[in-house]
């Protein structure tokens, strides 16, 4: 095996809203939905991000600007380099012909997008659900629109789409359809719901958990008990491997490796 | 697991001479787990020290032709919560497991030693090597024979676990310090941490690549060194020695086996053969040993 990494100058800087940005790069990968680059400045961090686009010729990230490593890449420029190592990790299947439904939430919401574009393709029908804390935090709904589908939008506080939560319309949605197969990106709590509610349908997740080499050598993304690494094995899991995971919805571990429960979470 | 496999190592009978290095895969019962349904044979822990530390910030890792750079900077969740990580293995998994620990005194690796009495690590490694914390805490402590005799000698005073030395290969004299450990009542040694350290500069950005601007170097590039240095260190001493660098085939087990270790670390080969590499290289050595002639692995001896 050996590593992808290369220095790529940023092509594009694109404000999906206050808070969120996502930077196009002018070169060509091959790259499937849910997989995730390591992006740095080699100057205030590296940390994953999953691609939210790619083509035959270009490819995106779109990251939340919450700390002081995203607020630094935030200044970038079109023209300003950073490294990039990947892409790794596991993709979402795409079958061909099937209803799917699409959840996601926060800033699991873009590589769903890619996701979507490449479900398309296949002749599936698509059906997405993306919920935001507020109408200001919401993005790629443009994106989504492109792609010839119009997401069911959902709001903590009602302030765009419908008041509630992506839960709320999945459910909805499945006492209509029935799908054939559900995938869902965004906070833990979310996604064990999603997975809790999909009722025997076929579902993947997009599961996120501190990173650092993404090589699948230093163990700090191991899910326990069977010590799955979330930058090899992962990102996106099934219901099966997930069922293996005692750790999932329970907590997760910060860069010393220790445990960090989830709120709400039973230990 | 081929029998043919199984070896005696300080009273114990591992099911394979793979032996899981400090560092590698090690934070949680889960990976340490993984790595022994793999097939290592010996489990190690990230080293662990008496407070938490989150380690060098990202990126920590770094390839080039001949193996990679990283500087981890020995994050880890503390001696306690690491060693409940070994309790929780244990429940599940008999596999022996030792407690790697990094203290910078003597008097730090006597407490950590007192902690890995009450757990249920089988033994106790001494990190005195690490060259990623150089701005921290100075130059590895197993630079000089002075100290890694002290410490040695401070922790046998305390543990109830074999007591295993880890050594740099960047000393003047490995057989002074080898000498030193073992006089000093350690039961084995463990070596090669990693080299240099090392540096890689991103020629677009004008910059080091590691955040830490500096990484101790391993994989494939190692091997001829570390074979060097255990052949050196195992010609002096009669304790037995682990020996790890560039390991990723069953013919390297067998190379460092005959430059004189006893069980052969797995580490950087993780990544060039992803986490099965512990069944792959098992099987290799069996069937190195069958088509050699040898009954087992123990009987892959030293050369002169």
């Amino acid at each position: 095996m050996k590593e992808k990494r290369f220095t790529l100058k940023i092509m594009d800087v694109i404000y999906e809203n206050e808070k969120t940005i996502t930077f196009i790069f002018k070169h060509k990968i091959k790259s499937g939905p849910g997989q995730f680059i390591m992006l740095s400045d080699l100057e205030n961090g590296e940390k994953p991000f999953s691609i939210s686009s790619c083509d035959g010729s270009s490819f995106g990230v779109t990251m939340k600007i919450v700390g002081e490593f995203t607020g630094k890449l935030s200044a970038l420029k079109p023209g300003d380099m950073v490294s990039i190592r990947g892409p790794y990790g596991s993709t979402f299947t795409i079958p061909e012909g099937k209803r799917c439904l699409i959840t996601g939430g926060g800033c699991g919401v873009p590589p769903l997008f890619f996701l979507a574009g490449r479900l398309i393709e296949r002749n599936n029908t698509v059906t997405a659900v993306t919920g935001f804390k507020t109408g200001s935090e919401a993005m790629c709904v443009n994106e989504f629109e492109k792609t010839g589908i119009r997401p069911v939008i959902m709001t903590d506080d009602g302030s765009l789409g419908a008041r509630g939560t992506v839960l709320d319309a999945m459910r909805d949605i499945l006492k209509k359809e029935r799908p054939d197969m559900i995938y869902a990106a965004g906070p833990e709590i979310m996604l064990k719901k999603v997975m809790d509610a999909s009722d025997g349908i076929p579902c993947e997740i997009l599961v996120e958990r501190y990173m650092k080499c993404a090589i699948g050598i230093c163990g700090q993304c191991a899910m326990d008990p069977i010590g799955l690494r979330v930058c090899v094995e992962g990102p996106v899991l099934n219901k099966r491997a997930v069922g293996l995971l005692s750790e999932f919805g329970a907590y997760r571990r910060d860069a010393s490796g220790a445990k960090e429960f989830f709120c709400g979470a039973t230990h | 697991m081929s029998k043919k496999l199984m070896i005696d190592f300080l009273g114990y009978t591992l099911a394979s001479p793979l032996v899981l290095p400090a560092g590698i895969m090690g934070i949680s019962s889960g990976s340490l787990a993984r790595a022994a349904n793999c097939g290592a044979g010996l489990l190690t822990t990230k080293s662990l020290s008496l407070k938490p530390r989150k380690g060098h910030n990202n990126p920590v890792t770094a390839c080039f032709e001949g193996g990679m750079i990283n500087a981890m900077g020995l994050c880890n969740p503390g001696i306690k919560e690491g060693l409940e990580e070994v309790r929780d293995f244990k429940k599940r998994i008999e596999s022996p497991v030792i407690a790697s620990v990094f203290g910078t005194s003597p008097e730090e690796f006597y407490e950590l030693a007192s902690y890995v009495n009450k757990s249920k690590a089988d033994f106790i490694e001494l990190n005195l090597s690490c060259p990623n914390v150089l701005d921290e805490f100075g130059v590895p402590l197993s630079a000089s024979k002075d100290s890694v005799y002290k410490i040695v000698k401070s922790v046998k005073s305390v543990s109830e676990r074999p007591v295993i030395a880890k050594l740099s290969p960047n000393v003047l004299s490995i057989k002074e310090i080898a000498m030193a450990a073992q006089n000093a009542g350690a039961d084995a040694l463990s070596m090669i941490n990693s080299l240099g350290p090392g540096m890689l500069i991103d020629i677009k950005l004008k910059r080091p690549v590691l955040a830490n601007k500096f990484g101790g170097v391993s994989g494939p590039c190692l091997k001829p060194v570390a074979q060097k240095l255990i052949y050196e260190a195992s010609s002096c001493v009669k304790i037995p020695i682990i020996g790890m660098g560039g390991v990723i085939s069953g013919k390297d087990v067998i190379e460092i086996k005959m430059a004189g270790a006893t069980l052969a670390g797995i580490g950087a080969g993780v990544f060039y053969r992803g986490i099965e590499i512990f069944k792959k290289v098992n099987r290799e050595i069996v069937k190195f040993l069958n088509e050699a002639g040898y009954e087992n692995i123990g009987e892959v001896k030293k050369i002169k």
